[in-house]
């Protein structure tokens, strides 16, 4: 290895900060709970490794423990990790932070150093030698932190140490000789009570002694080496405690009549290679020191870390990716997505769902449940209606994310009567719920009454949106989605011939309505509370509010979307219309009496008192007075669909079939 | 056939052991203990990348419900930001794997550390007891469960673990 016989200006490595996240979040708890407004310095400790890889700069760790009163952690004598002490001042406005003087602070604390040096107690604890200042400005509700460390050390105007010499540990010790000082050093350790970052071997006894005994003994003629634990592995380069360490040298160690005079150093490198202590990587460097007085005039000090590009300027790191909740919540439900995407269903298209708008009328328990299962599966905005606006508070408390808006209106039903005070009022509830239908991709209908989705029903089917209707019995469920119609009268009209096992096309599917043949009259009439609220098995709404919110994602994988036809067979037909996440049904109903459920589809009704041909025409024709009209007769409906007649017709022949059912009586044909 | 899980007794002794061990050898490993019953192994390791210093930190953590260690670990910059999940697959190579290599648990995925409870990355323990039986070593009761599992894992990483830990 190289031995340097020129005069080599010595170069002194300084120290990289590294900051752990949890320093940041413990910062943030420490200002928010304890610090609160005070700004004045305060304790903080920062960690340096005497046994780092060759290739790392002298680096300061910092983490939660910094904020904390902890103690050396020694093993068998060998210390990988010391120690420091230093302050933190945390500023409340960022303008304070950038107006303070920072040469200003950086020589007081470089004054510190040298008054410590001065008065001997830098004598007495030598580990005061190594300090550092760190300013920081916390944005706490950005999660953004202005930094900037600094490591003081004083220089001495026009003086400067110089490195004559560099020998390698071994070249000057033998590797018995090295054992020895080993022994000695964990034993010279083991009396302290805090590690001793600074010592000096005594090449004589290879003794280890304190920097104060070692200063006497040199001053005295005996061959000293001050030593001190390396932060750096580098190369020849001492780290940045020596020139702390040499201005105390410099100052204490006798002088000569020359202007200057050479100490030993010793760059202590204590590490495990190959499974054995060794102090191989140290280095023995022969050192130019000045002379100095405890009156020097001016002492100035260096030590602010620059940043990553090299200025002289603090550092900024936005930690919102990690501490904002909101952004954990978010990359959380979007890692989920795409882990779905990549192991089970590649096919599947995520952006399609995360844009759709969601329409939930009903926040009973279908209500939230549909809500808490669409949070899953996409970042979407979704309206809720009645004891809306709490449910839309809570979604935001379980996924910070939602864009969740609760909407308070009533919607009014058919034979449910509006009297005239009530009458604007109901027509701008109306008008609202047009506005909403309008607005959203989807409506799911998860209200408690079968009349109370007759005008949703109506306003979807004439806006032809998408509707998901989901109905509880005591132990049964239905989930379906209404037919959408194309606004082709050719394309929509019904076949008449209906054959069973068919693809039914979904403008040609039924709606909620299309089974009945009755219109949705005013049920809560004449109920007990049993029979006015629907009480169901608990797990029920569960199970169908989660079936629709899957039969919305199936559609929504569908490249037909809103558009697929579904088959009125249970069986699923090979070739079907598939989406990348499976069938899509007209309906499911299921029983939880026997665990089952049927996939049904079934035709649109050319007499439904919903989403038939007349009742659209007439809603788009004569709008709120159309509606009215239905609000207050409850047979307006039957009326206009036919319906009415239908049932005349039906009651003519009842006789017709109970007569042919029994077998002992002679019966009449009409 | 190998043992496939092991209780949290059998766990607290494995990473007592592999402590030891890593005094013995100069390896930076330390036991963290939470409380009487919960113990944990970490390794912080620093790297000088790209003029930036990159810190490793390691966790051995056992888990309740899978009754196998598991794998926790934090990538970040020395500003204290955590690295993303691009940063993680492309320093590991796991943005290479083929499709069945990725159905294995290589797969790291950012998690609430359990006892820290902050972000943190971790392998799932979903598989570990099934290819911990299909292995063949250590088939013997004496066999240090907890570091044959670390050394499949940090070898599927490429983090190097010294040999005589086996001894």
């Amino acid at each position: 290895m190289e031995t340097n016989c020129e005069k080599d200006l010595f170069k002194f490595l300084p120290f990289s900060s590294c900051i752990n996240p949890s320093f940041w979040f413990e910062l943030n708890r420490v200002k928010l709970d304890d610090y609160r407004l005070d700004d004045d310095f305060k304790n903080l400790k920062g960690f340096y490794s005497n046994c780092s890889s060759n290739d790392l700069p002298p680096i300061m760790n910092f983490d939660y423990s910094s904020f904390q009163e902890t103690n050396d952690k020694t093993k068998n004598g060998h210390i990988s990790t010391i120690i420091i002490n230093g302050k933190i001042k945390i500023f409340n406005t960022i303008n304070e932070f950038n107006v303070l003087d920072k040469n200003k602070l950086l020589d007081e604390f470089g004054n510190a150093i040298w008054n410590d040096i001065k008065t001997g107690r830098a004598l007495d604890d030598p580990n005061l030698l190594i300090r550092f200042c760190l300013i920081v400005f916390a944005n706490l509700k950005s999660y953004t932190f202005h930094y900037w460390f600094a490591f003081p050390a004083i220089t001495f105007p026009l003086k400067s140490y110089y490195q004559l010499k560099t020998n390698k540990f071994t070249e000057i010790f033998t590797s018995e000789q090295s054992n020895k000082i080993i022994e000695n050093m964990t034993n010279f350790q083991l009396k302290n009570e805090h590690h001793q970052s600074f010592f000096a071997i005594e090449f004589e006894t290879l003794n280890v002694l304190t920097v104060k005994e070692a200063i006497d003994r040199h001053n005295l003629g005996k061959r000293i080496l001050f030593g001190f634990y390396d932060p750096n592995s580098q190369s020849n380069h001492p780290g940045w405690p020596l020139r702390n360490y040499l201005a105390l040298l410099a100052l204490k160690c006798k002088k000569t009549d020359e202007e200057k005079r050479n100490l030993e150093v010793i760059s202590f490198r204590d590490r495990y290679h190959g499974g054995a202590r060794t102090l191989d990587h140290s280095l023995v460097i022969l050192v130019e020191v000045f002379n100095i007085s405890e009156d020097e005039e001016k002492v100035n000090t260096i030590g602010w870390e620059r940043n990553e590009k090299s200025q002289l300027h603090p550092r900024v790191v936005n930690m919102s990716g990690s501490m904002n909740t909101e952004k954990l919540a978010e990359s959380a439900v979007s890692l989920n997505l795409k882990l779905m995407k990549w192991r089970i269903a590649p096919d599947i298209n995520l952006d399609i769902i995360k844009n759709q708008k969601c329409l939930l009328l009903g926040s009973g328990t279908l209500g939230c449940n549909v809500a808490r299962c669409l949070m899953i599966i996409l970042n979407g905005e979704s309206k809720d209606n009645h004891k809306s606006i709490k449910a839309a508070e809570n979604l935001k408390l379980i996924y910070p994310g939602v864009n969740a808006k609760g909407v308070v209106l009533s919607i009014p039903m058919p034979g449910h009567y509006v009297g005239d005070n009530l009458r604007s009022k109901v027509k701008d509830d109306v008008k609202q719920l047009e506005q909403l239908i309008k607005e959203h991709d989807v409506i799911f209908l998860l209200m408690d009454t079968r009349e109370s989705r007759w005008l949703p029903t109506v306003i979807a089917a004439a806006e032809k949106k998408l509707v998901i209707n989901s109905a509880l019995g005591f132990d049964s469920y239905l989930v379906m989605r209404h037919g959408v119609k194309t606004g082709d009268p050719d394309k929509d009209e019904l076949p008449k011939n209906f054959q069973p096992n068919q693809q039914i096309p979904s403008n040609h599917l039924g709606c909620y309505f299309c089974n009945d043949i009755v219109a949705p009259g005013n049920s809560t009439v004449d109920r007990t509370l049993d029979q006015q609220c629907t009480v169901s098995r608990p797990g029920l709404s569960m199970v169908a509010s989660a079936l629709a919110v899957e039969l919305f994602a199936n559609v929504m994988q569908h490249p037909l979307r809103l558009q697929v036809p579904s088959f009125s067979s249970n069986e699923s037909i090979s070739g079907c219309e598939e989406s990348c996440l499976g069938i899509v049904p007209h309906q499911i109903r299921g029983y939880l009496h026997s665990f089952s459920n049927i996939l049904p589809a079934s035709q649109a009704f050319d007499k439904c008192t919903a989403c038939s041909n007349e009742i659209i025409q007439m809603y788009k024709k004569d709008g709120f007075d159309f509606l009215l009209k239905v609000f207050n007769d409850p047979t307006y409906l039957e009326d206009i669909t036919g319906l009415k007649e239908l049932k005349t017709a039906l009651d003519q022949t009842e006789t017709d079939f109970v007569t042919e059912l029994s077998d002992s009586e002679e019966f009449e044909k009409f | 056939m190998s043992q496939s899980t092991i209780p949290r007794s059998v766990f607290n002794q494995n990473i007592i052991e592999i402590y030891e061990k890593s005094i013995k050898l100069g390896d930076t490993w330390q036991l963290i203990k939470v409380n009487e019953d919960v113990y944990y192994l970490e390794k912080k390791d620093q790297k000088f990348i790209n003029n930036e210093i990159l810190t490793l930190i390691f966790h051995i953590i056992y888990s309740e419900s899978y009754n196998v260690p598991v794998l926790y670990l934090n990538m970040f910059k020395s500003n204290g930001s955590i690295a993303k999940y691009n940063d993680i697959y492309s320093f590991f190579n796991l943005n290479n794997l083929k499709n069945e290599e990725r159905d294995s648990d290589l797969i790291l995925t950012q998690q609430e550390h359990p006892i820290l409870f902050k972000p943190f990355y971790y392998m799932h323990p979903c598989k570990t007891s099934q290819w911990m039986s299909a292995t063949k070593i250590g088939e013997n009761d004496n066999f240090n469960f907890t570091l044959k599992w670390l050394s499949f894992v940090f070898s599927a990483l490429r983090i190097p673990l010294d040999i005589k830990y086996a001894l």
